[in-house]
């Protein structure tokens, strides 16, 4: 289109203007490429010299155990996320401005916090000096240094991110398909499932993902409501406190070997299902 | 029977009209982009909530109090197909209609869609997603799609804009050869007076400022205009 | 119009807001060499209050303060991730290990403490600890400690000295009282985990009542306003010939033995100290009038005949 709407340009200038977009190009990939290894480059820490990795027994037993524990139950309390989360977010992605307003306040209230300090008010909240928990307490709950508590934790570390993410994919959906599935006879209930979710699926994946990488990795609340059963991240603090550096690395390896694949899964999927 | 009488703030003024249509009729809504053709039809449609009024199809009212949509037995056609992208053609027309325990449609209900894919030349299109086809199709599917649930009122929001003549006058024949067959109502909107004098030539509205100028056919409409802008919206460019 | 004015007059006062924030920070620095000191956790309120304080005004320097637990202190020394100027911990354990990689030449005493039972005033049981903190020698505590439904919490043995202490006082206990089965009765398996919190958050379990009773050092209820019941000179783990004195009393953790360890707290210059000349001024005020009359303030006992640490 350009050489003919500019016939006076002379090769040699036409194969600039190629050139220019081309260096361009690489000028971006190559900005692109430095950014990865920034942020790759506290990675290179492994090769550090903190001598011989230690993968005895006394560590080996402890940390798959660890892992066991991380995997279950970080898993359970995404489970409790995506089904109580989804609705909730179906239902704000609906209401007014007003009532939304009042909502992200409340879903960011307990993200906000500083882990610490979740973990402090979950056990002052649910502990036996509190009604609630002394009725839990009553009916043989445990609610401190139990899987119970470690689920609960993970609960209220991931709900908000989940619940965000999931009604920023729900307002992607666009108004008038759901009111033409509405009018082609599908009840609200018929149009969330047919259209709304089949529609959000990569962002409620991204969602989703976020809020596992989020609650996998937490350490500053478990550590105070759960230090029992210990997940990876109290493993690997007992870890550097009895044995030192050498005994933290091979469970870091581990750590991001397991909690990495299912948020990719999860967009990989979630990108495939878009264009079936 | 479809009546209709409403009333609907809008910024700069109010839309205020009555009507009534029997079954089987059609009627055009005529006048200036902004005069309030698109809001009538929304209300009717259940999209929106007159302020005030009634809307009643068929001895069952649809508004006060606002019938659910699912409910309504009504099909709205815009300028945008509105369709589903993450299903292919045919899951999009059969989208409305139900099947079966079985899976399969009604003999009867399985004909009426084939008649829908062969008259508008869907049947290339059938299997692809709905998210690849381009617009002069796309709207063929949407008419499709909402035909196939056979509904009692058709209301068509400017559905032809965009589209080339020829596209054009083979709908509007498509649309008046199934409301003879089928017997729905029918309302159209447009500005473009020459399209809804083919599609509804015996009954008009023409709307200014949200009220209602003038009623008659398009031959009345054209012998008498009743408003200077009605005059000039009919005359030639 | 009016948006723009008031956007304007938003950002001047933001504006202004941060640019009085800077002089304060100036003048902290001002004159006043950094000295980064990693210490015990049990020690912050001493440590961030009237040692800073003192530090500042007598030796020029400016105290910035790293409060965790010993074991973990000293791994992050070991292993180079932090290089603090001088590391305090709390019994021999950590400073040997940090003394054997070589981070230290030499650690000196500067306090020791002893055990106790720390409870909570909202505790059902705090009249009874109340009655046996007024005669410790009579043991009381321990008839308390075994009411059935009480609450009580104590460290990880696996990673703090103190969870560890405690095992071997009650072991003591059992021991001297002639009570065989107390340790059982009181503290349960080795690893309870109906009884064991990680470190910071046992004071503060005891203050809302979710505890009754935990384990404790001497320096630590006092800084939480929670009341405590001392031990016997016997049992406390004060005493400095405790493995001679007591060689069955041994604890097998995480395939590890342990034994009883002072509670001797002692400070190090460290090896690649940033300010080798504030750290050795440090320690030397630490161990000097104006650093001991803190320390007692406290209810840091003197190290007295405690000796020095060497590799």
């Amino acid at each position: 289109m350009m050489r003919l709407a500019a016939p006076n340009l002379c090769i040699h200038e036409q194969g600039k203007i190629d050139t220019l977009t081309n260096s361009r190009k690489w000028l971006l990939r190559g900005a692109a490429a430095l950014f990865a290894l920034a942020l790759l480059y506290p990675f290179t820490a492994f090769l550090a010299d903190v001598g011989p990795w230690q993968w005895n027994e006394s560590v080996r037993g402890p940390a798959l155990s660890s892992v066991r524990v991380s995997l279950s139950l970080t898993a359970l309390a995404m489970l409790i996320i995506v089904c109580v989360g989804t609705p909730l977010a179906a239902y704000i992605a609906r209401c007014g401005m007003r009532e939304r307003l009042i909502w992200q306040a409340v879903l960011l209230l307990p993200i906000l916090l500083p882990p610490l300090a979740l973990g402090i008010l979950l056990t002052l909240a649910f502990g036996p000096a509190a009604k609630l928990g002394q009725i839990l307490d009553r009916y043989g709950l445990v609610m401190t240094n139990s899987p119970l508590a470690f689920v609960v934790t993970q609960v209220y570390i991931g709900m908000g991110y989940f619940v965000l993410g999931a009604i920023a994919a729900f307002d992607g959906v666009p108004v008038m398909l759901e009111k033409q599935a509405a009018l082609l006879g599908h009840t609200p209930l018929q149009v969330f499932a047919r259209v709304t979710l089949p529609l959000s699926r990569l962002g409620l994946a991204v969602a989703l993902s976020l809020a596992w990488v989020r609650a996998i990795g937490e350490f500053g609340a478990v550590v105070v409501t759960a230090y029992y059963p210990a997940g990876i991240p109290v493993q690997l603090w007992v870890n550097l406190q009895s044995f030192g550096l050498p005994s933290v690395m091979p469970l870091l390896v581990i750590f991001l070997a397991v909690a990495l694949p299912f948020p990719w899964l999860v967009h990989v999927v979630a990108q495939r299902k878009r264009h079936a | 029977m479809l009546s209709v009488s409403i009333r609907k703030q809008r910024r700069d003024f109010s839309v205020s009209v009555a009507f009534d249509l029997n079954p089987g009729g059609s009627l055009a809504l005529f006048g200036a982009s902004g005069s309030g053709k698109s809001t009538v039809l929304s209300c009717i449609a259940g999209l929106e909530e007159p302020d005030q009024g009634y809307v009643r199809l068929n001895d069952v009212s649809l508004f006060p109090p606002g019938l659910p949509l699912h409910k309504r037995s009504i099909g709205y056609l815009t300028q945008e197909p509105n369709l589903f992208p993450h299903l292919s053609v045919r899951e999009n027309v059969h989208f409305g209609v139900k099947n079966s325990s079985n899976g399969h449609f009604s003999a009867g209900l399985a004909e009426w869609i084939s008649e829908l894919r062969d008259r508008l030349d869907l049947s290339t299109l059938w299997d692809a997603p709905a998210s690849g086809i381009s617009g002069g199709q796309a709207r063929r599917v949407s008419l499709a799609r909402t035909l196939a649930r056979r509904p009692s009122l058709l209301l068509l929001d400017e559905p032809f804009t965009g589209l080339d003549r020829q596209l054009v006058r083979k709908l509007i024949d498509d649309l008046i050869f199934w409301n003879q067959k089928l017997g729905f109502t029918m309302i159209a909107v447009d500005h473009q007076a020459e399209v809804l004098e083919r599609l509804c030539p015996q009954q008009a509205l023409v709307l200014e400022m949200g009220k209602i100028m003038q009623r008659g056919s398009w031959e009345e409409l054209r012998h008498a205009p009743a408003t200077e802008q009605l005059r000039s919206l009919l005359s030639p460019l | 119009m009016a948006m723009n004015t008031s956007r304007r007059s938003f950002l001047q006062l933001a504006l202004a807001a941060s640019a009085s924030a800077l002089p304060f920070k100036w003048a902290g620095a001002k004159n006043l060499a950094p000295l980064a000191v990693a210490y015990a956790g049990s020690m912050g309120s001493l440590m961030e209050g009237p040692v800073k304080a003192g530090v500042a005004k007598s030796l020029d320097l400016d105290f910035h303060g790293r409060a965790q637990g010993s074991n973990a202190l000293a791994q992050l020394i070991i292993g180079g991730s932090i290089r603090p100027d001088v590391f305090i911990s709390v019994t021999p354990g950590p400073m040997q290990s940090v003394l054997k990689a070589g981070k230290a030449m030499a650690a000196d005493p500067i306090a020791h403490t002893e055990m106790v039972i720390g409870y909570s005033p909202k505790s059902r049981f705090a009249n009874k600890f109340d009655q046996a903190a007024k005669s410790p020698e009579k043991n009381e505590v321990f008839q308390v400690l075994q009411e059935p439904g009480l609450r009580f919490g104590r460290t990880d043995p696996i990673t703090d000295p103190q969870g560890r202490n405690i095992i071997f006082t009650v072991m003591l206990a059992e021991k001297s009282l002639q009570k065989p089965g107390l340790v059982e009765t009181i503290l349960g398996p080795t690893i309870n985990e109906k009884q064991i919190f990680t470190e910071p958050t046992v004071m503060a379990r005891l203050q809302s009542g979710e505890l009754d009773a935990a384990s404790a050092y001497k320096i630590q209820p006092g800084s939480f306003n929670l009341p405590f019941v001392p031990l016997p000179k016997a049992i406390n783990l004060s005493g400095e010939n405790l493995q001679s004195e007591h060689p069955e009393v041994k604890l097998i953790v995480g395939e590890k033995s342990w034994v009883p360890e002072p509670l001797i707290y002692y400070a190090a210059v460290l090896r690649d100290a940033p300010n080798p000349r504030g750290a050795t001024a440090f320690v030397e005020w630490l161990k000097g009038a104006d650093g001991q009359n803190i320390l007692r303030h406290f209810q840091y006992d003197a190290p007295s005949s405690a000796k020095p640490l060497h590799p």
